[in-house]
């Protein structure tokens, strides 16, 4: 007997039992089920949590089995606990392996037990399992690995069959915009397993929107091989799009490149949104700065804290934008110490900061020395390509 | 900032005047070499073709020294007024106050960074808006880039070019109206070809794969165009339209 597919995503038009719709980038075409079919690459899945209901199942579909008959089919995890641990080393290695699991083991948990019926070539429809013990509501962000060992029971005893793995993405709540879970056309708006992939490492564990949205600014500030220049070149000019095609082929490149206050708002947003957060983008006008901490800066090096006049900047905004509203800016951090004119600084990244003017902890405060630093009429988000 | 102030701060109507009315240079498929860029490694080629204009951002790795590198975004329009006017939204997504004037003689118009920021040099030459931009760790000159690109482009080749076709649809037209031609290179540029055309007394624009010339007043208009790439014997045409 084995298993010949298993759907994840099996219901297109709802991520409410199952996982969403997903794509590996711009290019090709949408992931579809089964993401695990006998003898091709196995794709990836990825879950919302928050949009998760009591019971999340998958579909799976066997042959090879008992002609004209039936089964009884599970599959469970095949992680086997490390054995009990001599030493102080022994604790230590331990508690680093639970501690790995944690982070990127299972979390589809195993599956019910479901009695498969096989036609007379011994092969088996798709059958419904729901997922027992899963932890997709609880872990927080992050990409898991879930090995699955499928069993079918006999003679009053459980035997292995076949084995599984699975690349789950998990992410808070639905992605929102740019992404979206249409399944019109070749939807390149449908979140891409190549951001996922960034997003839930930098967001690893971020349990709320908040955590996400600021670990992801914080990531996209301190890129090492990032740095500033006042020119956007990250923005498709024909289209209007985010180029976020072009930004992971430089981030995955290894090398250095440039971005400036638009590529990082829209880096910020993309990712966030992608893993259930709410920010938009929006420009404010006309000011020169007080001395901040440039993109990637160092701190402790004077020569990173700079000054610009800038005819504009572009920041995240959590759900709206408005002076008393809060923002997220992944192109620089401010300097929280109240004398500008000594080398003493105070970096802070503005992680839902009140954008404000009138109160030392406000974001516009602490970034614009003289200027009207007007907003812009409303906020937006790009499009991806 | 909206368009229209951009357009307003930068002077674009005025710049557009520039576009001479009885001479122009056209560009399809120009890409960036190697030896714009001191012989530098291509490391990243993207390239977004839309009807109406062709993205082409080529990014070079300097061999010696992993922390300097230089983009160039070459945004291939139908006309040498619609490359004035391209450069609206990458100055209007620029956060400087307002750009400095770009070296002099570089291409129809040209801003560039001021020596505070990473360098960068925008401008137009015939349908191409340009970008040449330092892009890596290590702030890097660009302008010396963006000459030789220029330069190549103004470029007429030499020695003894094998020929092509360069066919209108007709040898006369009345001023004012347009007449349309194609050209039919006799191979298949690799991804270094690019064709080029001098025209002299008129203007020309895209339209789909052929191209519109024009002139206002009677006289005639001369297309001379080469195919040119690297490693390969450079294709030549040309051709003379009266208009009455």
């Amino acid at each position: 007997m084995r298993v010949d597919e298993i759907h994840f995503n099996h219901d297109t038009s709802s991520a409410g039992s199952d996982a969403l719709n997903i794509r590996r980038n711009a290019a090709g075409t949408p992931i579809q089920a089964p993401e695990w079919k006998y003898g091709l690459t196995p794709q990836s899945a990825a879950y919302a949590a928050a949009l998760l209901g009591g019971q999340v199942t998958i579909k799976a579909k066997f042959s090879n089995g008992p002609a004209g008959s039936q089964r009884k089919i599970r599959a469970v995890d095949a992680w086997v606990p490390p054995a009990q641990p001599s030493g102080c080393l022994g604790w230590l290695i331990k508690w680093l392996i639970l501690l790995i699991r944690a982070l990127f083991g299972n979390v589809l948990g195993d599956t019910d037990v479901q009695l498969v019926s096989f036609d007379s070539a011994g092969v088996s429809g798709l059958v419904t399992f729901s997922l027992v013990d899963h932890k997709l509501k609880t872990s927080g962000v992050g990409i898991r690995t879930t090995d699955w060992k499928w069993q079918y029971w006999h003679k009053g005893h459980w035997h292995d069959f076949d084995s599984t793995q699975h690349r789950i993405y998990l992410v808070l709540d639905a992605p929102a915009g740019p992404w979206n879970q249409s399944t019109a056309g070749n939807n390149t708006q449908l979140p891409w397993t190549d951001a996922l992939d960034k997003a839930c490492l930098w967001a690893l564990g971020a349990t709320t929107q908040d955590q996400a949205a600021e670990r992801i600014t914080k990531a996209i500030n301190t890129q090492p091989t990032q740095s500033y220049t006042p020119a956007t070149l990250f923005v498709d000019f024909s289209s209007g799009s985010y180029n976020l095609t072009s930004y992971l082929t430089q981030l995955n490149g290894g090398a250095g490149f440039q971005l400036n206050c638009t590529d990082c708002a829209d880096a910020v947003t993309t990712f966030a949104n992608l893993l259930g957060c709410n920010l938009w983008e929006g420009q404010f006008y006309n000011m020169v700065t007080k001395k901040f901490l440039t993109l990637n800066g160092n701190p402790a090096v004077e020569a990173d804290w700079v000054v610009w006049s800038w005819g504009y900047h572009e920041i995240c905004w959590l759900n709206q934008m408005g002076q008393n509203e809060w923002i997220y800016d992944g192109c620089l951090q401010v300097d929280m110490d109240d004398n500008s004119a000594d080398l003493v600084h105070a970096a802070k990244h503005p992680v839902k900061m009140r954008f404000g003017m009138s109160d030392p902890n406000d974001y516009r405060y602490r970034l614009v020395n003289t200027g009207q630093a007007a907003l812009a009429s409303a906020p937006s988000r790009r499009a991806l390509m | 900032m909206s368009p229209e102030l951009v357009r307003k701060k930068y002077g674009i109507d005025e710049l557009a005047r520039r576009i001479p009315a009885d001479r122009a240079e056209f560009f399809r498929g120009f890409v960036p070499w190697a030896e714009d860029v001191q012989g530098w490694t291509l490391s990243t080629r993207e390239a977004h073709p839309t009807a109406e204009r062709t993205d082409l951002r080529t990014i070079w790795d300097n061999p010696g020294d992993p922390n300097t590198r230089i983009l160039i975004d070459v945004a291939e329009l139908r006309s040498a007024a619609e490359a004035i006017e391209a450069l609206v939204a990458p100055l209007g997504y620029n956060q400087l106050d307002r750009l400095p004037d770009g070296p002099p003689n570089l291409g129809l118009a040209s801003f560039a960074h001021p020596d505070l920021a990473p360098p960068a040099v925008f401008f137009v030459q015939g349908n191409l808006s340009i970008l040449v931009s330092s892009f890596g760790r290590q702030p890097v000159a660009v302008v010396d880039a963006a000459r030789r690109i220029s330069a190549r482009l103004a470029e007429r080749p030499g020695g003894e070019p094998r020929p092509m076709r360069l066919e209108a649809d007709g040898d006369r037209a009345q001023s004012g109206e347009a007449i349309t031609f194609s050209i039919d290179v006799p191979v298949r540029l690799g991804v270094e070809g690019y064709v080029k055309f001098f025209v002299t007394g008129g203007v020309v624009t895209r339209s789909g794969d052929r191209f519109t010339l024009r002139r206002a007043a009677p006289g005639s208009v001369r297309v001379e165009a080469f195919a040119v790439e690297p490693g390969r014997e450079t294709y030549a045409a040309d051709l003379t339209v009266t208009f009455e």
